[in-house]
């Protein structure tokens, strides 16, 4: 895995600061405000029990965390539910982050891991076309779509990818990490991170045909 | 013409994948401007280039009370620290949990400019605070500070802080500068 510089780049695994949430309204004033420090610093103060630090360290990254949830699980209950026991999952193991890993990769992968495995229970994947009853789940663009739109429609056609490309996609198609990022979040290899999104392309585009 | 997407290549011979990553930035080289696979690939790809900005467009709000049921959670599980006992009138106990001393003294640590406290620990772990105790601590500097100067106002920092706001008394102070950040 590539090490990343720990500094406070201003820049946290590719995600611009400015949608890392609103750091405002955090920080006692006797210390640092949370939003002017390097996650390395409140990782080390969070795994000695500094539960102020690992407040701003939810504060900076519950967007994203948020974010990916319930764009892999489509519900903004179950993506509330999922961010949560994310977080909580990540201050019970702070212990295991190294103190040179990038903390966003380790936290997006507890999280991604944990939507991929809530989305396998609630909904068990089923390949486009398979049968009709697939179909009337999940409807394609020609039943619902069409009247809502282009974003509606490829909301519909994520659906019938499966869950780790489905991640791959939103991992990289939506949140602009680097084919490298998606890799180490998802714990395999940038070549195989874009073999999976070079075989979602084409089902994904076909499902959006008719806005060609 | 019709194209396969899922070839790697392009029967002219460029990638797709490459199309794609290019189709986000902005114009195709200048090649696929006059090539037609490329044109029929860019006309294939296009709304679902279209469709995925769209959405990731899209404002997502996580519930206002995330941080809160996250915090209400951890706190929940957050096990008794080990507490010191400060020098007091004797006779009177006043104990402190090691993981409260250390906050105000990163705290103390934080305010010399440029620097950022990280792990701070009281060593040994003695229960019994009366003489005096040691303390390591770990920062991060900013780039352009010299350690030594910026060592020296730390120590002093931590060394009035430990005095004032706990009663104690610091004989050794470690410090190790773990990282260097920018500005």
């Amino acid at each position: 895995m590539a090490r990343k510089p720990i500094g406070g780049t201003g820049l946290e695994f590719g995600v611009p600061r400015a949608r890392l949430g609103d750091a405002a309204d955090g920080g006692s004033p006797q210390r640092l405000a949370g939003a002017t420090l390097d996650d390395a610093t409140l990782v080390v103060r969070a795994r000695e029990g500094d539960v102020t630090a690992f407040e701003d360290l939810v504060r900076r990254y519950r967007m994203p965390v948020y974010r990916i949830a319930v764009r892999i699980l489509n519900d903004p209950c179950s993506a509330a539910d999922t961010a949560q026991e994310a977080f909580v999952t990540a201050w019970r193991r702070l212990p295991e982050v190294k103190a040179e890993q990038a903390f966003a990769a380790w936290l997006y992968r507890i999280a991604v891991t944990r939507a991929v495995s809530t989305l396998r229970a609630v909904r068990p994947y089923v390949p486009l076309d398979e049968t009709a009853a697939a179909r009337d789940r999940f409807p394609g663009p020609e039943e619902h779509a069409i009247a809502d739109g282009l974003a509606t429609a490829l909301r519909y056609a994520l659906n019938h990818l499966t869950p780790e490309q489905r991640a791959c996609w939103i991992l990289r198609e939506m949140e602009g990490l680097s084919y490298e990022e998606v890799a180490t979040v998802l714990h395999t290899t940038p070549g195989a991170v874009r073999g999976r999104l070079h075989r979602a392309r084409p089902q994904l585009a076909e499902e959006l045909r008719p806005w060609r | 013409m019709a194209v396969n997407l899922a070839d790697d290549r392009l029967p002219c011979g460029h990638d797709i994948d490459q199309l794609w990553d290019h189709l986000a930035k902005g114009l195709p080289g200048e090649h696929a401007r006059s090539c037609a696979y490329c044109q029929a690939a860019l006309n294939a790809i296009r709304p679902l280039r279209t469709a995925t900005s769209e959405l990731a467009a899209e404002p997502v709000r996580p519930p206002a009370d995330l941080s809160g049921r996250v915090m209400a959670a951890v706190r929940a599980r957050i096990a008794a620290a080990p507490r010191i006992a400060l020098p007091g009138p004797a006779g009177n106990r006043l104990l402190i949990s090691e993981r409260a001393a250390a906050f105000i003294l990163r705290a103390a640590g934080d305010t010399v400019d440029g620097v950022r406290a990280r792990s701070c620990r009281l060593t040994p772990d003695a229960h019994d605070m009366s003489t005096s105790s040691d303390l390591k601590l770990s920062i991060s500097l900013r780039f352009d500070m010299p350690a030594l100067a910026a060592a020296k106002a730390v120590r002093m920092a931590v060394r009035t802080a430990a005095r004032a706001q706990l009663g104690l008394t610091l004989g050794r102070i470690d410090i190790d500068v773990v990282d260097v950040h920018a500005a």
